[in-house]
């Protein structure tokens, strides 16, 4: 962590100009700010060593696309294996749009234009990769581009494969969805929140304790839901390989008049057994953060 | 006798040139393609990315002429290699010409393409390109065609006003994905499509740039056009809402599009 502590002054300098020094505008490239592994120690004084990369690849320099909220998946198992995402079109307008991958470590990347439902302007809406710990499986948890609010759980057995991303699961009326994966015992657990709008925005977990081959997810809805009459967006799941599995979500507690205002709780629930019997309502435990209250269940 | 296989002769000519080896179309290999080119094999089991794993499947095609290409990037890609992923391995050779009908795979210092179909290229490739031009019209008449049968009315107006949406509409569903609805009015010209009354309606629009709401065309004052108009139920609104809404990107059509849009609405 003490990576970034005196990175700010050249990282505030990736994001604010291209490569050739031009001043970037708002649509600026994605870059990696990577650090090289020497025997050396990473600081120089006051600054850090880092290599700056341009993801976009060389045939498409000067493009303009909304390339906004990346995303980044690091292979744990050979960590010269990397995916990324952003709201970037395929090149080519065609149906699927694209991620980034890398195999050497991020120093070059490549556009892979396998996930179903490209759109013209932004590829997908919301969307997030996660790799199998040990699987070698890439999963991605996203909104169709070509849709509203049209979730789509996906896999693919190998990132840098032609073929398009095997679609696990389909659900409508579903925003911000987010997904962690673990391998245990050589099965991967794939975690995915989102926040369900045909239940009010209810906070809601779809888990697979077998997404290498199992079939589907399975939902879990994790009231409570609070008072306003619909859930806050982005539910936030965290693995740990004891089976102890996390989900942070805000809900609104007080409705206002005031656009744009909200009073809301930090919820933190949690169960024990990768929520293997979690099969309704009833995460485990609830914790609120703003009032510092747990409450478990059994 | 001579008669019956001269046919089958001028049918087979026909059916080579109107269907590639795996069967699709013209039209249909157009329609899934989005860069066609006229290209020499130069390798087979060969790549141009090193990042991709040469197989039977991937051949190095020197593009020769480029027949369609969807960016100026690929327009000037002529006398470059890309890497093919052939459909069917193992059907070309190397020095032999076909014209590529490709969708994308992967771009990086060069790109990758996966084969849709190929044909044998015409002596006059300006034929060919004649061709993929009318595919083209006729792919994007057949969507907008579509779209006009599922409409509940096509008027061609005038946008008078443009406002925000009542407050209980305008503010939508609290994420960043809020549409920030708002409201144009349009004053009626003619009626493609449907009946109506009323010299004006209201249409309501999505004003947000987020990328749900992207691709919905957004409407100013003053501008003249078609409007390809259904009531929609959208999250959010008040079951006592009905509005007009046109969120597909062939919803609306400027003006000189109206012969057009008249023809195909027919």
């Amino acid at each position: 962590m003490t990576f970034f502590q005196h990175s700010e002054p050249r990282l505030l300098w990736a994001a604010g100009q291209s490569l050739d020094g031009k001043k970037g505008g708002p649509y600026i490239c994605l870059l990696a700010a990577l650090a090289i592994a020497t025997s050396s120690p990473i600081y120089a004084q006051s600054t850090v060593a880092v290599t700056v990369v341009n993801m976009i690849p060389q045939g498409l320099s000067g493009e303009s696309n909304t390339d906004s909220e990346p995303n980044l998946a690091v292979k744990p198992s050979n960590t010269q294996h990397i995916a990324a995402s952003a709201f970037t079109p395929d090149p080519m307008g065609g149906a699927h749009a694209p991620i980034y991958i890398s195999t050497d470590g991020g120093r070059s990347w490549l556009l892979n234009s396998i996930v179903p439902g490209n759109d013209r302007k932004t590829g997908t809406h919301d969307i997030t990769l996660r790799f199998g710990s040990t699987t070698n499986v890439l999963y991605a948890a996203i909104q169709r581009g070509d849709a509203t609010n049209l979730l789509k759980i996906l896999r693919t057995n190998d990132f840098t494969s032609a073929n398009p991303m095997t679609e696990l699961v389909t659900r409508q009326g579903v925003d911000q969805p987010y997904l962690e994966a673990i391998s245990v015992a050589g099965r991967d657990r794939v975690y995915v929140g989102y926040s369900d709008l045909n239940v009010q925005g209810t906070a809601t977990v779809d888990r697979s304790l077998n997404a290498a081959t199992a079939p589907a997810p399975v939902p879990i809805d994790m009231r409570p839901r609070g008072t306003c009459q619909k859930g806050a967006p982005s539910i936030r799941p965290a693995i740990h390989e004891s089976g102890t599995v996390y989900a942070a979500f805000f809900r609104w507690t007080k409705c206002s008049s005031a656009p744009g205002v909200y009073h809301t709780d930090v919820v933190v629930v949690r169960d024990d057994n990768f929520a293997a019997a979690a099969t309704g309502p009833s995460p485990r435990c609830v914790s609120d953060l703003r009032r510092r209250e747990t409450a478990c269940l059994g | 006798m001579y008669v019956r296989y001269l046919l089958i002769l001028l049918g087979l000519i026909v059916l080579m040139h109107t269907r590639d080896a795996a069967g699709a179309s013209f039209e249909e290999l157009v329609e899934q393609s989005q860069f066609i080119f006229k290209g020499t094999v130069t390798k087979l089991n060969a790549v141009t990315l090193p990042q991709i794993r040469a197989t039977a499947s991937t051949i190095v095609v020197k593009v020769d002429d480029v027949v369609y290409a969807p960016s100026a990037t690929l327009e000037n890609y002529g006398g470059k290699e890309v890497t093919v992923l052939l459909d069917r391995p193992g059907t070309v050779r190397a020095g032999e010409q076909f014209v590529f009908f490709t969708r994308s795979w992967m771009l990086g210092s060069g790109i990758a393409v996966r084969e849709v179909g190929r044909t044998q290229p015409e002596s006059d490739l300006s034929i060919t390109r004649r061709r993929v031009a009318e595919a083209h019209a006729t792919v994007a008449d057949d969507k907008l065609q579509n779209r006009l049968r599922d409409a509940e009315l096509v008027i061609v107006g005038r946008v008078s006003a443009v406002r925000p949406a009542p407050e209980n509409v305008h503010r939508g569903s609290a994420s960043e994905h809020d549409p920030n609805w708002s409201e144009a009015v349009i004053q009626i010209e003619s009626v493609v499509k449907g009946q109506i009354n009323e010299p004006s309606l209201v249409v309501l629009f999505p004003s947000s740039r987020d990328v749900m709401w992207e691709s919905a065309p957004k409407f100013r004052e003053g501008e003249e056009g078609t409007w390809v108009l259904r009531r929609e139920k959208m999250r959010g609104l008040p079951p006592t809402h009905e509005y007009f809404t046109a969120l597909n990107p062939r919803d609306f059509h400027s003006k000189d599009q109206l012969d057009r849009v008249k023809r195909l609405a027919k």
